[in-house]
């Protein structure tokens, strides 16, 4: 196992799981995508190049920090809009190429979402 | 230490045909590849789960530059040829006369065309029986009201007599069990870390299993068969330079999502088998896999996926381009990834706009209400005046992808320009050879498949007749 991901490990772990449901949230218009859903994202966050996978965990932290910062709780505690508005900022700005990543984030969502409860948003 | 007489790296179209041609000649030859063995029924095509189970690194891969390209490649047995869409072409032969004649090579006219005929019989190679998708007839309607080139493209598929529903003959379906057959030996979900020494009789390989067993395998010759990302990769991780991954070519294509006022799409609707060569070879167009949740990825993108309710009405289209631009392909600090990067000229940005203005064009002479490109900010095309916000756009705000890679060690007649001989044998080692997209000169302007199996069979019964 590469070392980058030995040390960016232990904070996916963490984090990820709570943002990915905030994001879902935040993404589509349901509540909560399911296990499924959180599951892939998790396989796919550990296949990916590592430099990327590096750069997604940035992405999840930068958002955090923001959300921290800002309202004084985790990403996926406030409330929608707001998650929304910090990831039309992170996007927008694209520092670091975090816009690109989570719209990466975003897509693997969006995409495992569709598939697995495909009336939701279709119709 | 293992021992075998030949190892191929990687078992995509140009990696099992040259294990079963060299195990057919009698050869004992053992496959690596890192992906899994599935069969083509064990995932459902175009999926998400075919995302994260068939291709390299779960779909997920970026060329980074001035705009980034996604690219995808197939991480399986049988690689590219399990995930694809299966359209078949020859190289057309102007591209060949071009190559031959920048490249100092000389290919032999005769021995091309017999090996073109043998492949497209033992992968099938035929029209849709039956009606083209309704994705298909809009293309076709647009581009006749045009006077556009517009045709369709065989597959390697295998009908049905009696419906138009067929198999696709990826590799797992035709080559691999042919090479199992001559007794040959697949070693799967196992990775070449790196090619260890090379000797005076032999090359040592540095193999790494799922279990995360480390072990090393000797053979007389080496075939590299990853792919034009993985093939150059594990020599530079191996130490081996000259020409290695600075001459990567791909065929990056834009796309629109197209909204018409009739339903042309459903959960079944076939590959669409047309494409347009009015233009080529610099710009092509074809329609896309249009399943609503590709669909909403170009949606998702420009911030209208209140338009996915109606995607029975919707498909992508495609405008693929030659470019003249290239890319490199590195190995940075402390990652275990490629790093691709990839430059764009003037002149290839000047083709991606006149491409999707003409594939605007196109699409609404065959009806097209609205259009939705594939950029990273909320446009919709409703008129071929609109076109001017795409104009305008930042070139990072582009969305690029592509599926076809290659020329990343490029075949030639001049060492100082080339990776590999005009044997496929690299320049810098006796034992090693590669065989597969990486060898093309350049880009194809097609879908790559026929030229690199053509190419393989070349340099596989040039190896056969030099050893046996």
């Amino acid at each position: 196992m590469d070392p980058v991901y030995c040390f960016f490990n232990p904070l996916e772990q963490m984090i990820n799981k709570a943002f990915i449901n905030g994001l879902c949230e935040a993404l589509t218009t349901e509540s909560n995508k399911g296990e499924e859903v959180l599951d892939f994202v998790f396989l796919q966050l550990k296949i990916m190049p590592d430099y990327l996978r590096t750069g997604i965990v940035i992405a999840t932290i930068f958002a955090q920090l923001i959300a921290v910062l800002r309202f004084f709780k985790p990403f996926q505690k406030i409330n929608l809009e707001k998650r929304k508005r910090i990831l039309k900022k992170i996007q927008s700005n694209n520092i670091f190429l975090l816009g690109d990543l989570l719209k990466f984030y975003s897509s693997l969502i969006l995409l495992r979402s569709l598939e697995t409860y495909p009336d939701n948003e279709k119709n | 230490m293992k021992k075998t007489e030949i190892i191929v790296i990687g078992s995509g179209p140009g990696g099992s045909l040259s294990a079963t041609l060299l195990a057919e000649a009698g050869f004992d030859v053992t496959l690596i590849e890192k992906g899994k063995y599935l069969r083509l029924s064990d995932v459902a095509s175009f999926s998400s789960e075919e995302m994260n189970k068939k291709y390299a690194n779960g779909g997920i891969t970026l060329a980074f530059g001035k705009t980034k390209i996604n690219y995808v490649e197939g991480a399986c047995v049988g690689g590219g040829s399990e995930v694809n869409s299966g359209l078949y072409h020859r190289l057309p032969e102007s591209i060949l006369t071009q190559w031959e004649k920048e490249n100092a090579l000389s290919f032999d006219q005769k021995l091309i065309e017999e090996y073109y005929q043998n492949i497209e019989k033992e992968i099938s190679i035929s029209l849709l029986p039956g009606e083209p998708s309704k994705t298909s007839l809009k293309l076709k309607d647009g581009a006749k009201k045009l006077n556009w080139n517009c045709a369709e493209i065989p597959r390697w598929y295998k009908y049905n007599e009696d419906s138009s529903k067929g198999v696709k003959q990826s590799m797992t379906e035709t080559y691999i069990p042919r090479f199992l057959d001559a007794g040959g030996t697949l070693l799967t979900e196992t990775e070449v870390k790196k090619i260890k020494k090379e000797t005076v009789d032999g090359v040592i390989l540095e193999c790494i299993e799922k279990e995360q067993r480390v072990y090393d395998i000797k053979a007389d010759y080496i075939f590299l068969c990853a792919g034009a990302i993985h093939s150059p990769f594990l020599l530079l991780k191996s130490g081996y330079k000259h020409n290695v991954g600075k001459s990567l070519k791909m065929h990056p294509s834009f796309k629109f999502s197209a909204l018409f006022d009739e339903k042309i799409n459903n959960e079944n609707a076939e590959v669409s088998t047309y494409q347009v060569k009015e233009f080529s070879p610099e710009i092509s167009f074809g329609c896309s896999i249009s399943t609503p949740s590709y669909i909403s990825l170009i949606l998702n993108d420009t911030n209208n996926m209140k338009y996915l309710s109606q995607w029975e009405k919707m498909a992508i289209y495609y405008m693929m381009i030659m470019p003249e631009g290239m890319g490199t392909i590195s190995k940075i600090p402390f990652f275990s990834s490629p790093f691709i990067r990839y430059k764009l000229t003037p002149k290839d940005y000047q083709n991606i706009q006149e491409g999707y203005k003409k594939l605007a064009t196109l699409l609404f002479e065959a009806g097209a209400k609205k259009l939705f490109p594939s950029v990273k900010k909320n446009i919709v095309i409703e008129n071929l005046k609109d076109l001017e916000k795409i104009d305008s756009l930042d070139k990072s705000l582009l969305n690029l992808m592509t599926i076809h890679l290659f020329s990343s060690l490029k075949m030639g007649g001049i060492k100082k320009n080339s990776a590999v001989d005009p044997n496929g044998k690299l320049w810098k080692s006796n034992r090693i050879f590669a065989c597969d997209g990486s060898v093309l000169c350049d880009a194809p302007s097609v879908n790559p498949q026929g030229t690199i199996m053509m190419m393989t069979t070349y340099v596989i019964n040039k190896f056969i007749a030099d050893h046996k």
